[in-house]
């Protein structure tokens, strides 16, 4: 029978978190008698803050915006859980939830108890029947409202069955199957609800928003600026320090250093390395990394010869000196992957007990006269022309391929345009192919099971190494088959050891991303991995 | 006139339905899915299927380019694949900040390139002559992306002067148009440089043809000024290939802002686009481009209807 209770190491104890609840609550009674001021307008501090981000956000709420800012949707909205801010971690910890949610028939359903003082930004209670209903009508095409919604499901919801609002403040979500990543997927905005009024007002969802986080929208010029305010109704007097935070969208990189260097805009991320050097040499500045669970592989399509056996694609492992192409051709900007997980997934990380495929040509020549290719073999690496999130891949590919032809292994490079790389990467077309990839929760289930169960086959499905090994399947299976910490993480580590002794990818990087920012911003929490949760929610400027 | 005009109206159609073919179809042939863009990766092969239902783009594309086309001709351009919102919104939203843009580099191209022009004219082989063609040259010859960031650099990090981008501080409660003023100096001054090139050498190769006329000899053997010759005899009649290379200028101009509103994060139809074609969404690219061509028929016609009244010999009836 396996194991559904709640992990105590993924957030609060249910103990802790009313702890906290409790004491909260009393310090703003205290402040409230002592002061005569509200304990949400006691944490404003300091003057207003900008924000340069490269990409505008098409809406603010999180299931209409497409390529919303990730910083926005952290400060506006708030789901039944979220990761821990504060701290900057991936401990999962409530959110618009008063506590972590009660398990019920064996991980079909949850129970979640709402906070009864969180609020929308229409001043509408958060209520059970308003997350229900937005949820539901997200996931079913019958829904009396269904019309409304013109956007896409949040993929974090294919796992719900249904919602039920079993009273104003009691929330049950329905799970079509067992799906251990589940607690990670209630962190999805997609999860904050809407006033079930609202819904039919489209405007409000794109433009307006009526989100339940600490900052809600005051003004968004389209192409200019989004300015949000705090919400002074917010549950938590503690986040929203700054008064405002105003967000402008500057595609260019060089003009988004330029602009922090000028002094007009107090923080930028998505900035190269190099300008990372740069930035550095600024008295005023300080440059942050955020090392990121991001990896960058080859996938080896291990069907046909001469991939399909292990020794090559260990050899294509060893000939590749992946110290000197994050060095040379990354400026430092990433780290050694061992395995696909990368530190950042904690007790889940395996690079310290996995084999390591340290630059070896002579090994990588020997392994491949072992298979019957001591003169190589040609073959083809696809590649993308670049986008947001996948590093350099044509310099990265083009240094592989110098790599790789020290030891025979002649590839040639073909790059294709993103959409069009992933369409056919996905369809399982390419024998050799570089990709970049950040999951999307804390929770490794979703990489390791996408890219290694054999159950996830192309064209439906994403491991595009075909790998299938029983082996792997198990502990995957095991893995995702339980909440219990422990022995998820065992059956985890145990999976990449496997993996990587299979090589189906060769395991190239972790990227770490640079952000920067001007000495007057204080409170910055520590760099988030995942880019999520560097909620400005506590910062404030000077 | 009326009938020059309808003349004129009825040879857009054509033009406007070779536009819309292009742009239907240049997109879609060009690889990428746009459904893999909007899920970013993340959704099962039935979700993708959906989403591609759900946007009409599992039909085939000579059926959705006649019922694209259909409603275009209703006024309906679509909707953003993304934000579900009109085409027509979207850019509406937009054109006037473009519209600024434009307008004050052709200004400033115009006033400053003219009289370049001219005075290279009249001084002929002087130092002059040569100097301001080598900078008319050299300001036709610069990228205007590396242009605007140099501009950046200097007016704004080194020396404060002026904002680095966008169109107005953000965090004013009330933008002032002082402020527009500001931030409009730099991409302006990017976008204008290798038009305002264009218009000086045009502008002298135009008057020098001019100047050489016997009616100019007459004018100065008559005793007439130097000065006066020129404006009064020649410029006139200079101006007509000036305007009609204005015409086509006002397109190179919504082209180059396409570049200009990206370094500067101006949040005009250009960098709207950019956004658009990254995406891949397809009725946003299509509209605009649509819509730049009927402000570029309608400029050039414009600029047919200004012939009659700098030339009187030019006549539409």
């Amino acid at each position: 029978m396996p194991d559904r209770s709640i992990p105590s190491d993924r957030g609060f104890s249910r103990r802790e978190t009313l702890k906290g609840t409790v004491a909260v609550g009393a310090l703003a009674a205290a402040s409230n008698i002592a002061g005569g001021i509200s304990a949400a307008s006691a944490a404003v501090q300091g003057g207003p803050i900008v924000l340069a981000v490269p990409a505008e956000s098409n809406a603010v709420n999180v299931v209409a915006a497409g390529g919303v800012s990730n910083h926005m949707r952290v400060m506006v909205q708030r789901s039944l859980l979220m990761y821990d801010n504060l701290n900057s971690t991936y401990a999962i910890v409530p959110g618009l939830a008063r506590e972590m949610p009660e398990v019920l028939d064996d991980g079909l359903r949850f129970r979640f108890q709402l906070r009864d003082n969180a609020y929308y930004h229409d001043g509408t209670k958060v209520t059970a029947e308003a997350v229900a209903n937005w949820i539901n009508l997200q996931i079913d095409e019958n829904h009396p409202d269904r019309e409304y919604f013109k956007w896409n499901p949040a993929s974090r919801l294919r796992s719900v069955k249904q919602a039920e609002a079993i009273d104003e403040l009691t929330l049950d979500v329905h799970l079509k199957s067992f799906n251990a990543a589940q607690l990670d997927w209630f962190t999805d905005l997609a999860y904050e609800g809407i006033p079930v009024e609202a819904v039919k007002n489209r405007a409000n969802i794109v433009d307006e928003d009526l989100g339940a986080g600490p900052y809600k929208v005051a003004r968004r010029d389209k192409g200019v600026a989004t300015i949000i305010e705090r919400f002074d109704q917010f549950y938590d007097p503690e986040e929203g320090r700054a008064p405002r935070i105003g967000f402008r969208p500057i595609a260019e990189m060089n003009a988004r250093v330029a602009a922090l260097e000028a002094g007009e805009v107090d923080y930028i991320d998505s900035i190269t390395p190099e300008a990372a050097d740069l930035l550095r040499a600024n008295d005023n500045i300080e440059v942050k990394e955020r090392k990121t669970l991001y990896v960058w592989f080859i996938s080896l399509d291990s069907r046909e010869a001469p991939l399909n056996d292990v020794r090559v694609r260990q050899a294509l492992n060893y000939a590749l000196d992946k110290e000197s192409l994050i060095r040379d051709v990354l400026g430092g900007g990433a780290e050694r992957s061992y395995s696909p997980l990368s530190k950042q997934f904690g007790p889940m990380y395996a690079g310290d007990v996995v084999t390591h495929y340290d630059y070896d040509p002579d090994k990588a020549r020997a392994l491949l006269a072992e298979a019957g290719f001591a003169d190589g073999f040609k073959s083809t690496i696809h590649t993308n022309t670049g986008r947001r999130g996948q590093l350099k891949p044509i310099e990265m590919s083009q240094f592989v391929q110098a790599n790789w032809a020290d030891v025979g292994v002649e590839v040639e490079i073909e790059a294709l345009e993103w959409s069009a790389f992933e369409g056919r990467r996905r369809k399982g077309e390419f024998k050799i192919a570089t990709r970049g990839w950040t999951p999307s929760t804390g929770d490794p289930d979703g990489l390791l099971i996408q890219n290694f169960h054999s159950s996830q086959i192309p064209p439906t499905q994403r491991n595009v190494a075909f790998l299938q090994d029983p082996e792997v399947d198990r502990l995957l299976d095991e893995g995702s088959g339980t909440l219990e910490m422990e022995k998820r993480t065992k059956a985890f580590v145990d999976a990449q050891k496997r993996i990587v002794d299979l090589a189906p990818w060769v395991f190239v990087a972790h990227e770490i991303a640079f952000v920067a920012h001007n000495s007057e911003l204080q409170d910055y929490p520590t760099v988030h991995p995942s880019g999520w949760g560097e909620s400005l929610t506590y910062a404030w400027k000077a | 006139m009326r009938r020059f005009l309808l003349n004129r109206l009825l040879h857009t159609i054509p033009v406007l339905l070779g536009v819309s073919l292009v742009a239907f179809f240049v997109l879609r042939l060009a690889p990428g899915d746009p459904v893999i863009l909007i899920t970013q990766g993340d959704a099962t092969p039935e979700e993708i299927e959906a989403i591609r239902r759900n946007l009409g783009l599992d039909r085939s594309i000579i059926v959705q380019y006649f019922a694209w086309l259909g409603k275009v001709v209703t006024g309906d351009l679509g909707q953003s694949l993304y934000t579900a919102q009109p085409v027509l919104t979207e850019l509406l939203e937009r054109f006037p900040n473009t519209l600024i843009l434009a307008a004050s580099a052709i200004v400033l191209a115009i006033v400053l390139g003219m009289p370049l022009g001219i005075i290279a004219a009249t001084r002929r082989g002087t130092a002059f002559d040569s100097s301001s063609m080598v900078v008319s040259v050299l300001g036709w010859s610069m990228p205007n992306f590396w242009l605007g960031l140099m501009l950046i650099v200097v007016f704004g990090v080194w020396l404060r002067w002026l904002p680095t981008g966008g169109m107005y501080d953000i965090m004013a409660m009330e933008p002032r148009f002082s402020d527009l003023l500001v931030h409009l100096i730099l991409p302006t001054l990017t976008l204008a440089t290798a038009h305002m090139a264009y218009v000086a050498r045009f502008t002298r190769s135009s008057l020098l043809e001019v100047l050489s006329q016997d009616y100019i000899r007459t004018a100065r053997a008559k005793g007439l000024s130097g000065w006066i010759v020129v404006v009064r005899h020649a410029l006139r009649n200079s101006l007509i290939p000036i305007i009609s290379v204005l015409g086509v200028t006002v397109g190179n101009l919504l082209g180059g802002a396409v570049i200009v509103e990206s370094v500067f994060s101006w949040p005009g139809i250009g960098s709207l686009m950019v956004q658009s074609i990254m995406n891949r969404d397809f009725p946003i690219v299509q509209g605009a481009m649509l819509f730049a061509a009927v402000v570029f028929i309608f400029v050039n016609l414009l600029a047919d209807l200004l012939y009659a009244v700098v030339d009187p010999r030019i006549r539409y009836d």
